[in-house]
């Protein structure tokens, strides 16, 4: 039986005999892969722990003590705010949310930045009280870790599922066609035996 | 009477509805054509019924009949007749009733439209679309009764009020005035804004329009007709929900320009993103469909996209609605969360079942290899279209993980398993989001340009000489108008790149025509759309969303934003503009609301460009920003009074500056102009018999 001879390659050019090309190919470069990836993970992984660890502490201003807060622009409150969402609404960005508690909380940053804090350390005090939902990515290294990580892992599962199954599916192929091939070539072997077979007769006769 | 008549129709929709689901399933299993004839006119029939029952809801809420209990919440004694009619959908009630009757309309239409031509999968399209409308009208029915009534009955304590659908025992109907004055509350001050008007029929419609393709495919399964008939029968249906999404996720974000005051348009809010996410999978289903029609491959995956975007419908639904946005405990409590839920998870697993039970079987295969490596030149099957149509979908399911995980695995995850609550907003969106939207438009700009099968380096470099030409020229009236960050630059190239391949792909369309059958260019422009509309109508779908583009960088990365505090008269300087407060007017509006109007003048090189009237209005419950913007096509100078004293001797205003906005909405036209033009019907032809032998030959020969 003729196999198809488009699915076969040169001996030659086969690295390894026995296992498709790609397939070796992808099983080293899987390896690969997953070496880069899980070091990516660790770095990144590592980041918010060395951001948290280099964080200032976080100052309170003495009970009482008055501060001048004419020196900080609406500006800079705004930037800070920014970053930060209403504690109490669903999704607003303290910037921008109306409601007369949003606004004493933008007095409080404007109070904090007048004390001589930086806007790292403002935040910090918010998420400190409020938890790590006023802000736009979590803070605490775990849940930041876990909200930045996971699509990419999870899409990064996928893509290897993705491509295991396109190898798998275009192996499956290879074998559907080849036998297809195979039983057309049958089937041209048997038509030109016969298409003989009657010339044969013809001349006999 | 209007109640009895809109519970009535109801019911009767709801025992349609599930008549209709079981007679097609027996009908299609016993091969009974008698029950399949009588399942699809009971499908029919749940339209006229439910516009029975929507039809007794408006003419309540026109003739302000406080004792139904939706209309006292969402109208009232001022509310304008145009709102009145509009609060049909303001509130969850009638919102489930309008999308009920939405979708029976789609249902209906489909089946009359397909029933000759796909007489094979009509028992299961007819199962599969009535088990959903089943469902909704079952939540309207059961849960959600929009015609629950105001009852005064007597009880121990003296005269109590109660909700209810029937009348309770010794129960008497109370007063008109105690009604409007008591119960009435009038629509949500939000909702009453031209986009907010037309944005949720718009959502609705994309939404419930993607139930018929689903209906289809699972059709398909379900009978074993896995050839492209399903395909083809619900091509332009796909691509009119895709418009009505569309539509409604454009007007959605210019409502929150004009009304949430925030100088934003679109702020990744779990609602918002809820409704982005089908449109995401549909618009991959919408270009990997093609590689089943063309190339007879990637079955299976249009199969799961066709599902996952009915999915995502579902589940958008269910988040928006059930109160899971606000907590995950919450959806629990809602009446509709726990049935919605369930409804969600079984409707995807049941899907998910039936293919793998058909590929388990071989019956997905698809006809044709598109990775074949084997073959010498493996990286001019990398640039085939069939490959970068597969990277084109890559890139949109992975913004669908990105912004699922976003705006509802994380928080959801974290609140259940680890007692913590987490908000992902925008600087996680714009840290994630970014790269992949820029790989989709290089795509856009590659992908076009490619020939099935095989694409050469050397063919496709020739073919984007050109377009990079053009872009060039492009980006050199960026750099000398000032621009110098890098990264704009470049998002700004691969953007115009992807722009400048759909204008080329027009004009070597039409010239090719002009060459060969000296056309004049109308003609031939007019030729090439006719011809092939899908492919030129895509194109300038790909053009809509480069200005759409365009606009997003400039309004995201170039925003300004000052707040300041002037005395009347004073004047601000911001960017090119000057801004002079001039008067502060409060004044009560005919609805009721309190409304606090600063009056400004905008200056750009000391000529006055513009006067605005930004002002805060104080409805009952709820405060509300309504900006005063000064729009051209360069900016937005956008004004928010956030803030006055003394009858406005001091006002604090809020400005931003946002260049090229207004491309988006620009864009926006030209994307649903290109949409329309690729859904319109192709004209039929007649042929004469010679000609159609011709025709014939011809289809043969390039099939």
């Amino acid at each position: 039986m003729k196999m198809a001879s488009g699915y076969q390659r040169p001996a030659s050019s086969q690295p390894n005999v026995g296992t498709p090309f790609m397939a070796s190919f992808t099983c080293r470069g899987a390896r690969l892969c997953a070496h880069l990836l899980a070091l990516s993970i660790l770095c990144v992984l590592a980041v918010p722990f060395l951001m948290a660890s280099a964080q200032e502490p976080v100052t309170t201003p003495e009970p009482g003590a008055v501060v001048d807060t004419s020196a900080v622009s609406d500006d800079a409150v705004n930037a800070v705010a920014a970053s930060l969402y209403c504690p109490v609404c669903e999704n607003i960005p303290l910037d921008v949310c109306p409601t007369a508690a949003c606004i004493q909380w933008r007095e409080e940053i404007r109070i904090q930045l007048a004390e001589g804090q930086t806007e790292q350390q403002v935040i910090a005090n918010f998420v400190n009280r409020y938890g790590d939902r006023v802000v736009g990515v979590p803070e605490d290294p775990l849940l930041r870790g876990l909200s930045l990580i996971t699509p990419w892992l999870i899409g990064a599962v996928v893509l290897v599922a993705g491509v295991s199954i396109l190898i798998r599916w275009r192996r499956g192929q290879r074998g559907t066609l080849a036998t297809t091939t195979g039983t057309v070539s049958a089937l041209d072997d048997e038509a030109s035996y016969r298409a003989r077979l009657e010339s044969d007769l013809i001349k006999r006769r | 009477m209007l109640a009895e008549i809109g519970l009535v129709t109801i019911f009767l929709a709801f025992v349609a509805a599930v008549y209709a689901t079981g007679a097609a399933v027996l009908g299609g299993q016993r091969g009974s054509e008698r029950l399949v004839i009588s399942a699809r006119n009971a499908a029919i029939a749940v339209f006229p019924l439910l516009l029975i029952a929507t039809a007794a809801m408006l003419i309540a809420l026109i003739q302000q009949q406080y004792q139904l209990s939706y209309v006292a919440a969402v109208t009232d004694p001022s509310t304008p007749l145009f709102y009145r009619i509009t609060a049909l959908w303001g509130a969850q009630k009638g919102s489930l009733l309008f999308w009920s009757v939405l979708m029976s309309a789609f249902t209906a239409a489909a089946i009359a439209m397909n029933w000759r031509s796909n007489h094979r999968l009509m028992p299961y399209v007819i199962a599969y679309s009535s088990a959903v409308m089943a469902f909704f009208i079952g939540l309207v029915f059961f849960f959600e009764h929009p015609f629950d009534r105001w009852w005064w009955v007597n009880s121990p304590e003296g005269i109590r009020a109660i909700e209810s659908m029937f009348i309770p025992a010794g129960a008497i109907t109370p007063p008109y005035e105690w009604l409007a004055t008591e119960k009435a509350h009038g629509l949500n001050p939000l909702l009453r804004h031209f986009g907010m008007i037309i944005h949720p029929p718009m959502l609705y419609l994309g939404f419930v329009g993607f139930t018929i393709p689903f209906a289809f495919a699972m059709a398909a399964l379900a009978s074993g007709d896995l050839s492209t008939n399903w395909i083809k029968a619900t091509r332009r249906w796909t691509l009119i929900s895709w418009i009505f999404l569309t539509l409604g996720l454009i007007l959605g974000g210019r409502w929150a320009y004009d009304v949430l005051g925030w100088g934003g348009y679109w702020g990744w809010d779990p609602v918002e993103n809820a409704a982005f996410l089908p449109w995401l999978i549909g618009t991959a289903f919408l270009h990997s469909v093609m590689m089943q029609e063309k190339r007879g491959i990637l079955k299976v995956w249009n199969m799961f996209l066709v599902i996952g975007t009915f999915s995502a419908v579902m589940f958008g639904t269910f988040a928006t609605r059930s109160g899971l946005i606000d907590s995950v405990h919450a959806f629990a409590r809602s009446p509709v969360g726990m049935p919605m839920f369930l409804f969600w998870a079984a409707i995807t697993l049941i899907s998910i079942g039936l293919i793998l039970y058909r590929w388990n079987r071989g019956e997905l295969k698809d006809e044709h290899q598109y990775f074949d490596f084997s073959r010498r030149g493996n990286l001019k099957v990398l640039f085939s279209r069939e490959v970068l149509f597969v990277f084109n979908n890559i890139v949109f399911v992975a913004l669908f993980v990105v912004i699922f995980w976003g705006s509802f695995g994380a928080p959801v995850i974290t609140e259940l398993f680890l007692g913590e609550e987490i908000t992902l907003g925008s600087q996680y969106f714009l840290q994630v989001t970014p790269p992949l939207f820029a790989v989709m438009y290089i795509l856009m700009g590659i992908a076009p340009l490619s020939a099935w099968g095989v694409t050469s380096m050397s063919r496709l470099g020739r073919s984007l000489v050109v377009p990079l030409i053009l872009t060039a020229v492009f980006m050199l009236v960026f750099v000398l108008g000032g621009m110098s960050s890098p990264l704009a630059l470049f998002a700004y190239f691969i953007v115009s790149l992807a722009g400048f391949v759909a204008l080329y792909e027009i004009y070597r369309g039409a010239a090719a025509r002009r060459t060969s059958l000296k056309e004049d260019w109308l003609t031939a422009l007019r030729a090439v759309f006719g011809r092939n509309r899908r492919r030129y109508g895509g194109y300038i779908v790909h053009l809509g969303v480069t200005v759409v583009g365009i606009g997003v960088i400039g309004s995201t990365m170039f925003q300004q934003e000052t707040t300041r505090t002037l005395g009347r008269g004073e004047v601000m300087d911001f960017g090119n503009y000057s801004m002079r407060y001039d008067h502060f007017t409060e004044a009560i509006a005919e609805d009721g609301r309190q409304m606090e109007i600063a009056d400004v003048t905008v200056f750009q090189q000391g000529q006055e460009v513009a006067r605005l009237r930004p002002r805060f209005d104080v409805y009952p419950d709820m405060p509300m920003t309504i900006a005063g913007a000064h729009s051209t096509l360069e900016a937005d100078y956008y004004v928010l009074l956030s803030g006055w004293v003394e009858q406005g001797r001091l006002a604090t205003f809020k400005v931003y500056i946002n260049p090229l906005v207004n491309l988006i909405w620009w864009g926006s036209l030209i994307l649903m102009l290109g949409t329309f033009i690729a859904a319109w019907p192709a004209q039929q032809v007649e042929y004469t018999p010679a000609q159609a032998s011709v025709a014939a030959r011809r289809q043969e020969a390039s099939a």
